[in-house]
């Protein structure tokens, strides 16, 4: 493969999934299009924890927890 | 060689693979909650997962599934996740080339981010290894990983149909590929790749659906193919343990 192919495929994983993932965070259906703190939150936590971290696992923990204390914290006020 | 050889080496590579069931085993449930989630029956997800065996081409594919895309786009979005794949089975011809086409075939298929660092970083190790060995270590790192990827699909997608929508599994999605993102934002390219693919997605979500997100792809490989001549290569391997991309 000509060395310039192979540099943009390098780029493939991060060209894509960040750009499906953007409009699920800020418009998720779940909430019928609507901004939704509590997602929005998670999804911050959790490329601040992978960035950091380097871990899969950890920033998937942390978002997920995030998530649920956010809802919580939402349902209850 | 000696058949006792090419054995130990195999159970040096299961030892080698053991450590990533940790990633490995919530990831697949976590597939098949989603993938239940979506409607597909337990036959469809556990098609799916045997099939294809690539976690974050799944995830992606799964999606535009959801969101209707058309076929074209589905494996088009798939493919383009699983590109560096390609790559890892172009570097890996040095070391392997001269197996028999049958054993290709085999570390081909399982052949993914955890298999192919682990294995690369060995077979730096020990030069000394015959082309027999390295196929069966890389067999042995891929033997714990392949079977509990495919039966903990099974139990995410039976748990999955009872889960209530009070739990929020809409964005279990988003938080997985972010999280398998973030570990890969290692170079400045990285980011910018990553950025150029955020905004351009979100300024063409009016498109059908899956268009604009290939308009976003192609045009955050050409930015981040070009940051990286600005500013020199980028590591092409995975450290071991820090791979995290996919899966």
């Amino acid at each position: 493969m000509p060395p310039l192919a192979l540099r943009m495929l390098r780029y493939t994983p991060v060209a894509v999934l960040p750009g499906m993932v953007a409009p699920l965070v800020l418009w998720p259906a779940a909430t019928g299009g609507d901004t939704d703190p509590a997602r929005l939150l998670a999804a911050v936590v959790t490329l601040a924890v992978g960035l950091t971290t380097r871990s899969l696992l950890a920033a998937m923990g942390a978002g997920a927890m995030t998530l649920y204390a956010a809802l919580g914290i939402t349902a209850l006020l | 060689m000696p058949v006792a050889t090419a054995k130990s080496v195999y159970w040096t590579g299961v030892r080698d693979g053991l450590p990533f069931l940790l990633v490995v085993t919530p990831f697949a449930m976590l597939f098949g909650v989603v993938a239940a989630d979506a409607g597909l029956t337990l036959g469809q997800t556990m098609g799916f997962s045997v099939t294809v065996f690539a976690g974050a081409a799944q995830f992606a594919a799964l999606q535009l599934m959801v969101d209707n895309a058309g076929i074209a786009l589905v494996l088009l979005a798939a493919l383009a996740v699983n590109l560096r794949m390609a790559m890892y089975s172009a570097a890996l011809v040095p070391w392997l080339g001269a197996a028999p086409i049958w054993q290709q075939a085999l570390v081909a298929y399982v052949n993914v981010d955890q298999t192919y660092a682990v294995s690369m970083v060995r077979f730096d190790e020990r030069p000394d290894w015959t082309v027999a060995q390295r196929v069966a270590f890389f067999l042995g790192v891929a033997t714990p990983i392949t079977p509990m990827w495919v039966a903990m699909t099974a139990v995410g997608a039976l748990l999955g149909s009872r889960i209530p929508p009070a739990w929020a599994l809409d964005f279990a999605l988003p938080i997985t590929f972010i999280a398998m993102v973030a570990p890969m934002l290692k170079t400045l390219a990285h980011l910018v790749a990553a950025a150029v693919s955020v905004a351009v997605a979100l300024l063409l979500t009016g498109l059908p659906s899956g268009l604009g997100l290939l308009i976003a792809a192609a045009s955050a490989m050409v930015a981040g193919a070009t940051v990286e001549t600005l500013t020199g290569p980028a590591r092409l391997r995975i450290p071991p343990g820090r791979s995290g991309s996919s899966f």
